[in-house]
């Protein structure tokens, strides 16, 4: 791993404290301020680290003495990190969204201004804001720093300070868009130890600036132990201890007000104010090799932070990749110690180390162990290259990682071997009149996309009232319902034979339960833009009983809306030509739905987004696959299923349950015959015939085992609560009768039944490609279809990857106007032949 | 007039191929008829002239193609020459406008290609969305309670 300032050109560059070197481009200096001008795509200033073609950049935060717009960008490929935003003083476009500026062929611009984003290569770069004012914002940063030799020296901040003119909002969105992440110290006493994460880990965390004096800094975190204090990284290094925590009573968030128990549900927030308090002073920097590294496909870039005991970390290094580790670690107290490490390893490494390690190790450390590093345990997925360890159960294993993986999303795995064929490329342009990347015949965006509406229905809460419970708060709710009456009462006989009593304001069991409409068990943490705070536990009916003890929260809304994020279908045919199309199937699985087929044309090389529409009334559910078009997101396909499961906890839900699996069974039998039912879930009409036949009931007679002998079926026969046996035989005797696999069980493609909850829950794409032989120095023999005009001379490309001993690739003319050759008449012939039967330019 | 021999490695189809220096240059001066698509030359016997393959003219602003050698008597060495239209005329050839049907490094990428051989083997790419919110229902808050009222 290179470590710093390494250069395109091998030299060496070097910032030292608050001096820097006299670059070739550096024009001046100021004391307490740094300009640059005449940034150059190879030039890269504080250092620089390179991976692949991702040249990325830790820019010095006053970077600029005139308003010249710096520039750099080398890497092209939309899917890597942005790289290198150049702040300009005077111009501030980098508080706009912070995307990079494309041109309009979707090259990626090469000259544009807007703030630096660290490269996720320094273990600590933090840019962050402090204000003494409303209007005058600082910026720190700093970089590690190291000498001519690579090994480290110090880490240097720097400061850039009068940036006026900035509000909140801009505060706040170039705040996002730095990826800032603040590492945050929550230390849960000496039972529990200290759990570290970083912000961006949280469900929801901003930073934002506040008009007063210092910041505001807000995280919230669910927790079942109150911290007992809160620390934020600060830049410089020290700790800045939250020293007033806001519990979610005074908090606004997400527009909604409210309290939460302090014993279940915990939020803090605080001022930075001025309290703050530095580690002790005793600072190690770790150098296992800083040596570089040639990276190669596959390789991973692995950083974690979190605690850890100093002996574990020492013997880690072992199992680290040799020579490429990183490690910082300061001590903190005794022989706890805060470390961030940084190395590279393969997927293969990443499990053998970590687990390997952590699993066997860790149970002994009692204080200062990695919290919430958790492991993959399916060693057999290759995309699985997150090393997460769970740790034990002291602390909620849902908060995020104390230890956490930098940077590894938008990782394009890539499975051919070096030896295979060459290196995915972004497709070059075609010379001359060239066609358009993506035929108009496409069918991407015509029509008027049709998106997913950002909306919601109300639920119905002055009718019934949704509570999101735990399992503990069920099981709570449960044993205040069946096993409070146990307890002796004077008026036990009011509380359990009347159904409510005026007298103590509460409602009796017998109520209780009549008031209990469902329970459902959904395989994702509710969110929270959904819920309200339920201060009084949970109430039935019209009674004051609280069945559960203390606060929890309910559900504000019928319906709700789970992002699965995105999904690149990236072309992979080695050759690149048609077959990514139309020898290529594209399905996508979507859990507690089922798959559904995807047309490669629309989705190849597009980006697919899926979602998740939850009906909390009756527990299904709606996948959606969207792509994104001209005027925003349009859907290309859907999948309805079933994703709250029932859990019968009445004799009425049982029937139900019981019910509806019957159906279930039926429909999709019935569904796979061609059958159909009505509404009502009565047989059609022109299915009675059928369904008897496939049940091998004859005409007028019945199935014995089932319905009563002389009973006909006909189409009034409805599958329900009473006829559940009835449903039920029909389905067992057609299943004897129907050899396709997967029929009635509804839980892999959705159901009620509670099963389902075995299926996969991971969204997943299938592609499924041929993979054809590969000729012998096919590129160079063939060559590819290019079909497109212009001159001779332009259709020169890179040939390295291809033609590596003679730099000239092979290239095939028709229609050749010869105008402006000189040559004779023999010769121009001779030069149209040979130009059509292919000549290397 | 000088002709600069060169021995060149590049494919006869190159248009621009890489000389390298000249390995021997000699004058030469012609007597009696000589052909400008093939000429012969007659030239003082030089080692050198067995590892060349390739010569040019400056004068005639051509480069040939060399074949075999012949030593003959008095010290000469006979070179016939073919003259190679790519290199004669490469300046001009790349600024012709033509239709590229084929080309190595520069392709339509979803065009028809009938070249490549035919599949072999099928093969299976799993990609997974970035987020990934289900598990089994464990210790968060993940179920619902449905009631009548309650809303106090």
């Amino acid at each position: 791993m290179i470590i710093n300032n390494l250069y395109p050109d091998g030299t060496s560059r070097w910032w030292t404290g608050d001096t820097y070197h006299q670059y070739e481009d550096v024009l001046s200096e100021t004391a307490g301020q740094y300009g640059f001008t005449g940034f150059k795509p190879d030039s890269y200033y504080l250092g620089w680290i390179k991976k692949e073609n991702l040249p990325v950049i830790a820019l010095h935060s006053s970077c600029t003495v005139d308003d010249t717009v710096y520039t750099f960008v080398e890497d092209t490929d939309e899917d890597n990190f942005p790289v290198g935003y150049v702040y300009s003083n005077t111009n501030r476009n980098f508080m706009q969204n912070g995307e990079m500026i494309k041109n309009d062929d979707d090259t990626y611009s090469t000259q544009y201004s807007g703030l630096c984003y660290i490269n996720q290569w320094y273990p600590e770069y933090s840019a962050y804001y402090t204000s003494s004012n409303a209007s005058n914002i600082q910026i720190y940063c700093y970089a590690y720093i190291s000498d001519a030799g690579g090994n480290f020296v110090t880490r240097t901040s720097f400061s850039h300070s009068n940036m006026t003119g900035l509000n909140s909002s801009d505060v706040r969105s170039c705040y996002n868009f730095l990826h800032y992440d603040v590492p945050i110290t929550v230390d849960f006493g000496s039972q529990y130890g200290t759990l570290e994460f970083l912000s961006s880990d949280l469900d929801e965390g901003t930073f934002y600036k506040e008009t007063s004096n210092g910041y505001f800094a807000r995280v919230f975190l669910i927790s079942y132990i109150v911290p007992s204090q809160v620390y934020i990284k600060h830049a410089t290094d020290s700790l800045v201890r939250i020293t007033q925590f806001e519990p979610f009573s005074s908090i606004t968030y997400g527009g909604k007000t409210g309290s939460y128990s302090k014993t279940l549900l915990y939020g803090f927030g605080g001022y930075s104010g001025y309290a703050r308090r530095n580690y002790q002073n005793n600072f190690s920097w770790l150098f296992v090799n800083n040596t570089s590294y040639g990276q190669k496909q596959g390789d991973l870039l692995v950083g974690m932070q979190g605690t850890i005991d100093i002996s574990l970390l020492n013997s880690l290094h072992p199992y680290m990749w040799d020579g490429n580790v990183l490690a910082e670690w300061r001590q903190y107290s005794g022989s706890l110690f805060e470390v961030d490490f940084y190395c590279i390893m393969t997927r293969q490494d990443i499990r053998k180390s970590f687990s390997m390690h952590f699993r066997v190790d860790l149970a002994n450390y009692t204080k200062g162990y990695v919290n919430g590093v958790t492991y993959a345990t399916d060693v057999t997925a290759q995309d699985e290259f997150l090393a997460r360890l769970k740790t034990g159960d002291l602390i909620n294993p849902e908060f995020k990682n104390s230890l956490r993986p930098w940077q590894y999303e938008n990782f394009q795995e890539n499975d051919f071997t070096e030896e295979d064929v060459p290196p995915y490329e972004p497709e070059p342009e075609p010379g001359g009149d060239t066609p358009s990347e993506e035929p108009e015949d496409m069918p991407h965006d015509e029509g008027d996309p049709a998106g997913l509406q950002d909306r919601t229905i109300p639920a119905p809460s002055l009718f019934i009232t949704q509570y999101a419970l735990t399992y503990e708060d069920v099981q709570a709710v449960g044993a205040n319902l069946w096993q409070s009456w146990l307890t002796p009462s004077t008026d036990v006989w009011k509380n359990f034979f009347l159904p409510y009593s005026q007298d103590f304001g509460t409602l009796n069991i017998g109520a209780a339960l009549d008031c209990i409409i469902s329970l459902r068990a959904y395989p994702f943490d509710i969110p929270l833009d959904v819920l309200l705070p339920a201060a009084n536990g949970v109430r039935m009916g019209t009674g004051h009983t609280d069945f559960l003890g203390y606060a929890t929260a309910k559900v504000n809304a019928s319906t709700c809306k789970i992002p699965l994020g995105d999904c690149v279908v990236k072309p992979k045919t080695p050759y690149e030509d048609f077959r990514d199309m139309y020898n290529t199937s594209v399905s996508c699985f979507l859990p507690y739905c089922g798959t559904v087929e995807l047309n490669p044309p629309e989705v190849m090389n597009r980006t697919l987004h899926c979602y998740y529409c939850i009906d909390f009334q009756s527990g299904g559910c709606t996948a959606f696959i969207t792509l994104d078009g001209d005027e925003g997101e349009y859907i290309i396909a859907s999948k309805s299923g079933q994703i709250g499961f029932l859990l019968p906890i009445t004799a009425t839900n049982a029937g139900q349950l019981a019910a509806q699996k019957g159906q279930d069974a039926v429909e999709t039998i019935g569904t796979l015959a061609g059958f159909f039912f009505d509404v009502a879930g009565e047989l059609a009409q022109s299915s009675e015939n059928a369904i008897k036949a496939l049940a091998g009931i004859e005409s007028g007679k019945s199935d014995k085992d089932s319905v009563p002998i002389g009973t006909t079926l006909t189409s009034s026969l409805k599958i329900g609560e009473s006829g559940v046996n009835t449903g039920l035989a029909l389905a067992n005797q057609a299943l004897k009768r129907l050899s396709r696999s997967g029929v009635g069980v509804p839980a892999i493609s959705g159901g009620s039944g509670i099963e389902a909850i075995y299926a996969p829950d991971t969204a997943v794409i299938s592609i499924r490609r041929g993979k054809y032989a590969k000729p012998i120095n096919y590129p160079h023999s063939q060559a590819h279809l290019n079909g497109s005009s212009g001159q001779i001379g332009t259709f020169k490309g890179d040939w390295g990857k291809y033609t590596p001993k003679t730099g000239k690739g092979l290239c095939k003319f028709t229609g050749v106007d010869t105008t402006g050759l000189k040559c004779h008449d023999d010769e121009r012939a001779e030069i149209v032949a040979l130009l059509e039967s292919g000549v290397y330019i | 007039m000088t002709i600069n021999f060169y021995t060149v490695e590049d494919d006869p189809r190159t248009v621009e191929k890489s000389l390298g220096n000249s390995i021997h240059s000699p004058d030469a001066n012609i007597f009696g008829s000589c052909s400008v698509k093939n000429p012969v030359l007659i030239l003082a016997y030089d080692s050198i002239l067995l590892s060349a393959n390739y010569f040019e003219i400056p004068d005639w602003h051509r480069f040939y193609f060399m074949g075999e050698p012949t030593l003959s008597p008095g010290g000469r060495c006979v070179v016939q020459g073919r003259v190679d239209v790519l290199m004669s005329n490469k300046d001009d050839i790349l600024k012709l406008d033509a239709y590229c049907s084929r080309c190595e490094s520069k392709f339509e990428r979803y065009a028809v290609d009938s070249a490549p051989l035919s599949l072999v083997t099928t093969t299976v790419t799993n990609l997974q969305f970035s987020n990934h919110p289900f598990s089994a229902p464990g210790t968060l808050r993940q179920y619902l309670l449905t009631v009548k009222g309650g809303s106090l």
